[in-house]
């Protein structure tokens, strides 16, 4: 607490002066007493006026320094207005309202706008983005809006322009929006805005859609058994009668409303309000299916009757059709791959066989299968996304994992730090106690010039250090914007990651002049590093100046290759002088000229840094790998393996892992474990005939995959599980219908769920059961896209083997358009309302207020402390209170020096004779004129009775001897004082033992002030 | 008697030179006292984006950014008198701006770098009562020549345009175009008599880092020295500084790789101030050095890298407004102004800083 708070004395201002604890101020008159007391004592030997300005100087110095403590400050009153213009860049808006909107207000900044008003733009849909900072040069309001612009924040807009205003003006808040919000809550930013006292104009922009059609739902089931026949029902909401066309797709394909008729698509006829339609249809396969229900509206002459805004015409919904299970196989080897898919066949397991690239990409087509396999895949061939779902699909909706190792497989196809390594059973990184060889990367970046330059300059140096084994070594060159190409981190092992990310986080990016110094850092730190495999990755625009041909020998010569990516090249040529570094050097070269391969640019240096990851490879002789007998149900039956002659070096992971196959030095060869809903088998030898030339004619062969596969893959169940789901607002009601084998309902049961966002994310599903075999939950589900659920369920059934009952179930919420095209008119009422709360106003005409005005706002006060200054006069005055009463000022001496210095005083008969000269005009003044020989003479005397011994005259012998002999020593009677002359201070008795006793005293009060 | 000499000009030295402002010895720059200071980063008028060239024109300052902008900025205000964006940018953009005035006619040669061409246009005059244009308004393009190619006439990586006139106020007699890209050169070209024309002449220099001839490694902008006749080419990537004649013989080489006093890191603007000393803006170093040509010694070092006022940071340009000199603070997107320190005798680093 404060003093002056504890006294209870608030801060005051008066004119340009403003104090923070004027309580100090109160010790002034206590203190001025005090001095004046003092002073009575301490400056009694001064003259009166003099005495008086000494007591002023220090009441002054008391004034100051308890100014100082006060905290005193200089106030000054700002001018200006900034004005936040918050754009509404959202679909919802129609571009002629908003260009109204926009000229409206332009018109208005510009006639009302004093010089030095600031103008801001912020525009606000998904997000907020800063267009513009308030500048006085500002004179235009645009839209241009850099993000996603599917939904309404205006709570951002506001939040941000909070947060960007400036501190010395005032400020005013001009909202250009239909009001329509899908995301946040603009009263509640409106509440911080009117607590800041910043009031918030409006500007609505109004329209009403006349004539509208929305499909409003398309309802189908979550999940269906393969052969049922599913009912789906078609929402239509019309604001007027009209008519136009339905047609729904499966999976893309059309369904055939019409029968009979050549259009697969059916006429209907729309009435104003909710329309519903119908149709059947036979779940013929399973998986997930994918339906769509589209309105086309009628046209006249090219134009459309009846409709305005064609994004919401379109309804999706997915229905889970359960049937035998299906597995994926992930290959880019169908050939050497047969072995392996002869085997599945013959266990009865259907299995599609794709490579990477054709590959599911999204967490639905993941869903169709039971189990994916990986055969030899490596990082690169999967994005960022992919690999997340690939997590997602086995935590959240309880598929299988096998990943089959390879010389492109787990650690060495570059898994490390991939979203899918927390999902493996092993730790893909060299176990502790394993001495590998282990390889150096250095990185040389020069990312500034390419869009995001920043964000992916981090990305990609993150992507491929993160990839390393910690005994890897890595480093980072980039040219700082100080001058310097430098290492940014030295090359080190990358040991937990956490040194050289903390250095990526410090990059400086800057615009690299030169490759030269760079490569040269890279050659001379590499051929020092004690690593097998050694390698550059080199980002950039390609317009540095390239390195010389002999400084690229000596790479060749010391077998460090290095590998460029060009980004956004200028030219063929940029392209060409950093493909021939790669070549020189042989390594690869790669070009990144589209937005779109932007976002692979992580990948690539995944793909790169793979390049010193060979070293995880076990490669020699054949050994027979150790079976951990009894822990696994996969293994049954299998009591011995065949020899292999390499596998992927990985380490055990701590937890519920199950090493169950062990090779060189105990390495994990076969692990599983549960992860989240679902199951992961991690093998890390091949399984075709690269490391296991024998394998493939053991007779265990198809009994080993089918028993591993089987484990991994998603059971079935036998309950009948229906689930149904229904948006409401932006929360999903998910409903669950149970029944048993034997139909009767399933009660009891325990649910434990996940849902998988569109954005990646992942949440908890909670079902709670509300009747006889019927649970319910709610899950937000506010951004459109597909939402996939995963549900696995135990329950008690007698009648079931253990008598417990399980299985899974998956289903999937939908929302094919954003929130925002379901707005049919403005939302003004909510503009008016912040208006109102915040003390703004509602702007509908053209230059019918003041944009700028004062009124209504608080033109702030900048403070700026003075408190160092009064208390250095406080102290210049404290000191000039001691000189005047320590220094004499005897002006006639000053003049007299002054003539002597520039009159008649110039000294020519050299130093030491001047002086000599001074000092006798001096002391010829003091001795009243006397001659020179009359002073020299005074002086001889006084010398000799100086040097003379002290000597007792005869009188003073016979004194001392009558005071032995106790005679009584004659007393002289008091002399008289003698009459003093007219004109002479009167002598007094004792007069110089008294003047010493006053200076004595006087100085000790002095010493006792000081 | 030489040794006390010897000291007592060294203690003089060293007195005198902590007395002048902005200049430091022994290769330690000073931060700078700015005169003035406007610009920041951002989008709108007035607001830069890694500004990465600037020429003066009277009183104000022509400017072009990382997103293609052209703005005539007032130094007085910060306000932007007008403005334009080039037409074509998605490649790559401008990193060379001239400008020429006689009178009422204005070119501003643009280096569009990355499109391998030189861009002249021939603004209008700004209104008389100095009202700011419209953004777009008043700007005409009059002339394009150079295409891509390592020939005659043509370029790769154009960095700056020099303009020679026959006088003070008077016509354009030649022009030198500097690129990069391997062809690192100087090509000269004159009037063809058609207006706004020009034809290639001839060439010199090529890419390399020999001293002993006309070899360039990334010369970024050039300045002539009217006074002296001399063609100033600052060499970037052999981080000097070339004189030649107008013809493009080779006079000598100024500065050296380094940090201290007279050697110089990317120097990518010159600026010549007609008493054979010039002033060098320093991407590497952050700071301007003032620099006699002659001797090659320096004279000043000014600003060190930094945010705050009176640092630098990666500084692409500098030039004089009357006693004003002003810096392009590239990375702090701003402009910076500082007077120059004419009280020395002397120069900073002493004869060592010759190279």
């Amino acid at each position: 607490m404060t003093l002056h708070l504890a006294f209870g004395i608030p801060p005051v201002s008066a004119g340009p002066i403003h104090l923070e604890s004027p309580v100090w101020l109160l010790l002034v008159p206590v203190l001025g007493v005090w001095a004046y007391a003092m002073s009575r004592r301490s400056l009694a030997g001064l003259g009166g006026g003099l005495r008086r300005v000494s007591l002023g100087v220090r009441v002054l110095v008391i004034l100051l320094v308890c100014g100082a403590l006060s905290e005193p400050s200089l106030r000054r009153q700002a001018t200006d207005v900034s004005v936040m213009v918050i754009v509404d860049a959202s679909e919802s808006v129609p571009m002629a309202s908003l260009a109204r909107a926009q000229e409206m207000v332009g018109t208005s900044l510009e006639s009302q706008k004093r010089a030095g008003d600031r103008l801001g733009v912020v525009t606000a849909a998904r997000d907020a983005v800063v267009m513009s900072l308030p500048t006085p040069f500002n004179r235009e309001v645009t839209r241009t809006h850099t993000g996603r612009t599917d939904s309404t924040n205006l709570a951002a807009g506001v939040r941000l322009a909070l947060a960007v205003m400036p501190k010395d003006a005032a400020n005013r808040i001009l909202l250009v929006s239909d009001g329509n919000e899908t995301v946040g809550g603009l009263l509640q930013a409106a509440e911080t805005a009117r607590a800041l006292g910043i009031p918030i104009d409006v500007a609505p922009i109004e329209y009403r859609y006349a004539d509208e059609v929305i499909v409003d739902r398309l309802v189908a089931p979550a999940s269906a058994r393969e052969g049922e026949t599913m009912n789906l029902r078609v929402v239509v909401r019309a604001t007027r009668p009209t008519v136009g066309r339905l047609s729904i797709t499966q999976d893309g394909d059309a369904i055939d409303l019409s029968p009979g008729e050549a259009a697969t698509s059916v006429a209907v006829a729309l009435k104003e309000g909710l329309n519903v339609f119908q149709a059947s249809i036979t779940a013929d396969r399973n998986g997930p299916r994918e339906f769509r229900a589209v309105f086309e509206p009628e046209r006249e002459g090219g134009r459309v009757v009846g409709d305005t805004i064609l994004e919401n015409n379109q309804a999706l919904a997915v229905t889970f059709v359960a049937g035998e299970g299906r597995a994926l196989v992930l290959t880019e080897n169908e050939n050497a791959a047969g072995p392996f898919l002869e085997a599945l066949a013959r266990s009865n397991i259907r299995a599609e066989v794709k490579s990477a690239a054709q590959g599911p990409t999204t967490l639905t087509e993941m869903s169709a299968y039971d189990v994916i396999i990986m055969m030899d895949q490596p990082a690169y061939g999967f994005s960022q996304k992919q690999q997340s779902d690939f997590k997602q699909y086995v935590h959240d909706v309880g598929g299988g994992l096998v990943v089959l190792g390879g010389p492109n497989a787990l650690g060495a196809g570059g898994w490390i730090g991939s979203p899918l390594e927390d999902a493996l059973p092993v730790t893909l990184d060299i176990p502790q106690k394993r001495q590998m060889p282990r390889g150096a990367l250095a990185l040389v970046i020069h990312s500034c010039e390419m869009p995001e330059g920043v964000f992916y300059g981090k990305k990609v140096c993150e992507a491929a250090v993160n990839s390393l084994s910690r005994l890897d070594l890595a480093g980072i060159i980039e040219y700082s914007w100080s001058g310097a190409t430098t290492w940014v981190h030295p090359l080190s092992p990358v040991g937990d990651g956490s040194a050289i990310n903390r250095s990526i986080q410090n990059l400086m990016f800057g615009d690299m002049p030169d490759f030269t110094p760079s490569v040269q850092l890279a050659l001379e730190g590499l051929s020092k590093a004690d690593a097998g495999q050694k390698h550059v990755i080199m980002i950039s625009d390609g317009d540095p100046q390239m390195p010389s041909d002999a400084l690229l020998d000596k790479f060749v010569e010391a077998r460090i290759t290095i590998s460029t990516v060009g980004v956004f090249p200028h030219s063929g040529m940029d392209t060409a002088r950093m493909q021939r570094i790669s070549q020189y050097t042989k390594g690869r070269h790669y070009v990144v000229d589209t937005q779109a391969a932007l976002a692979t640019i992580p990948q690539i240096f995944v793909k790169e840094a793979q390049t010193i990851r060979r070293s995880l490879i076990w490669e020699g002789n054949p050994f027979t790998p150790s079976l951990v007998m009894g822990l696994s149900d996969s293994l049954r039956g299998i009591s011995q393996a065949p020899a292999l002659n390499g596998y992927v070096v990985t380490g055990e992971r701590e937890g519920l892992a199950l090493v169950s196959m062990k090779g060189k030095e105990g390495d994990p060869i076969l692990a599983q474990w549960q992860y989240g809903l679902g199951k992961v088998l991690v093998y890390t030898s091949d399984a075709t005939t690269r490391w296991n030339p024998q394998w493939v004619a053991w007779p265990n062969y198809r009994a080993f995959w089918e028993q591993n596969t089987r484990w991994a893959m998603r059971p079935g169940g036998s309950a009948n599980v229906r689930v149904v789901t229904e948006n409401r607002g932006d929360q999903t009601l998910i409903t669950v219908e149970a029944l048993d084998a034997a139909g009767e309902r399933l009660n009891f049961a325990n649910f434990r769920g996940r849902l998988a966002a569109p954005d990646g994310s992942a949440s908890d599903i909670e079902l709670r059961q509300v009747g006889p075999g019927r649970y319910q939950g709610v899950v937000p589900s506010e951004a459109a896209g597909s939402y996939v659920m995963g549900l696995r369920y135990v329950a008690p059934d007698e009648r079931s083997p253990g008598g417990v009952l399980e299985g899974t179930v998956q289903a999937a919420i939908t929302r094919p358009f954003a929130d925002e095209y379901r707005a049919l008119e403005d939302n003004s009422a909510l503009l008016t309302q912040v208006a109102q709360m915040t003390g703004g106003r509602v702007i509908r005409e053209r230059g019918a207020v003041d944009l700028w005005t004062r009124e209504g706002v608080e033109l702030p006060v900048a403070l700026r402390p003075i408190w160092l200054a009064v208390a250095l006069a406080g102290l210049g005055l404290f000191l000039a209170d001691v000189a005047v009463r320590r220094v004499r000022i005897d002006v006639r001496a000053m003049a007299r020096a002054v003539r002597g210095a520039f009159g008649r005083g110039r000294v020519v008969a050299g130093e030491m004779g001047g002086l000599k000269a001074a000092r006798d005009q001096a002391r010829a003044k003091m001795d009243g004129r006397e001659d020179r020989q009359a002073v020299q003479a005074r002086a001889a005397r006084a010398r000799e009775v100086a040097r003379a011994k002290f000597e007792a005259t005869p009188e003073m012998l016979r004194e001392g001897e009558r005071a032995d002999q106790g005679a009584p020593i004659a007393v002289k009677p008091a002399a008289r004082p003698p009459v003093a002359e007219k004109g002479s201070p009167p002598a007094k008795p004792g007069e110089g033992l008294s003047r010493l006793k006053q200076a004595k005293q006087k100085a000790r009060d002095e010493i006792e002030e000081q | 008697m030489l040794v006390r000499r010897a000291a007592w000009r060294g203690v003089a030295c060293a007195l005198a030179a902590a007395c002048v402002h902005g200049c430091g010895v022994a290769g330690e720059g000073v931060p700078i006292k700015p005169t003035m200071m406007v610009g920041e980063a951002g989008l709108s008028p007035g607001q830069f984006s890694y500004p990465r060239a600037m020429d003066r024109d009277g009183g104000t300052v022509w400017v072009i950014d990382k997103t293609a902008r052209v703005q005539q900025i007032d130094p007085a205000t910060g306000e932007c008198l007008r403005g334009w964006r080039m037409p074509d940018w998605s490649v790559g953009k401008p990193t060379g701006i001239t400008v020429w005035r006689r009178g009422e006619t204005l070119r501003v040669f643009i280096a569009d770098t990355h499109y391998h061409r030189i861009m002249v246009y021939a603004p209008e005059p700004v209104a008389a009562d100095g009202r700011a244009m419209r953004w777009g308004e008043g700007m005409r393009l009059v002339g394009v020549f150079g295409e891509y190619g390592e020939g005659d006439g043509q370029m790769v990586y154009p960095t700056d345009v020099a303009v020679l006139t026959d006088g003070p106020d008077r016509e354009i007699v030649r022009l030198y175009v500097s690129e990069y890209g391997g062809n690192d050169r100087v090509s000269i070209y004159e009037p063809t008599g058609e207006p706004d024309g020009y034809r290639f002449v001839r060439s010199f220099g090529r890419h390399g880092r020999e001293a002993a001839e006309a070899t360039f490694s990334r010369p970024q902008s050039m300045h002539i020295d009217v006074a002296r006749r001399e063609l100033l080419v600052a060499d970037s990537c052999n981080h000097r500084i070339g004189r030649f004649t107008l013809e493009g013989a080779l006079i000598g080489w100024v500065g050296g790789p380094g940090r201290g006093a007279g050697e110089m890191m990317y120097p990518y603007g010159i600026m010549a101030l007609g008493d054979g000393t010039a002033l060098v803006a320093e991407f590497g170093n952050s700071r301007v050095q003032h620099i006699d040509l002659e001797r090659g010694t320096c004279l000043g070092l000014y600003g060190v890298p930094g945010r705050e006022a009176g640092h630098l940071a990666t500084p692409w340009a500098v030039t004089m407004l009357g006693e004003q000199a002003v810096v392009l603070d590239s990375g702090n997107n701003r402009l910076v102004g500082f007077r120059l320190s004419r009280g020395r005798l002397w120069a900073a680093g002493g004869e060592g800083g010759r190279r």
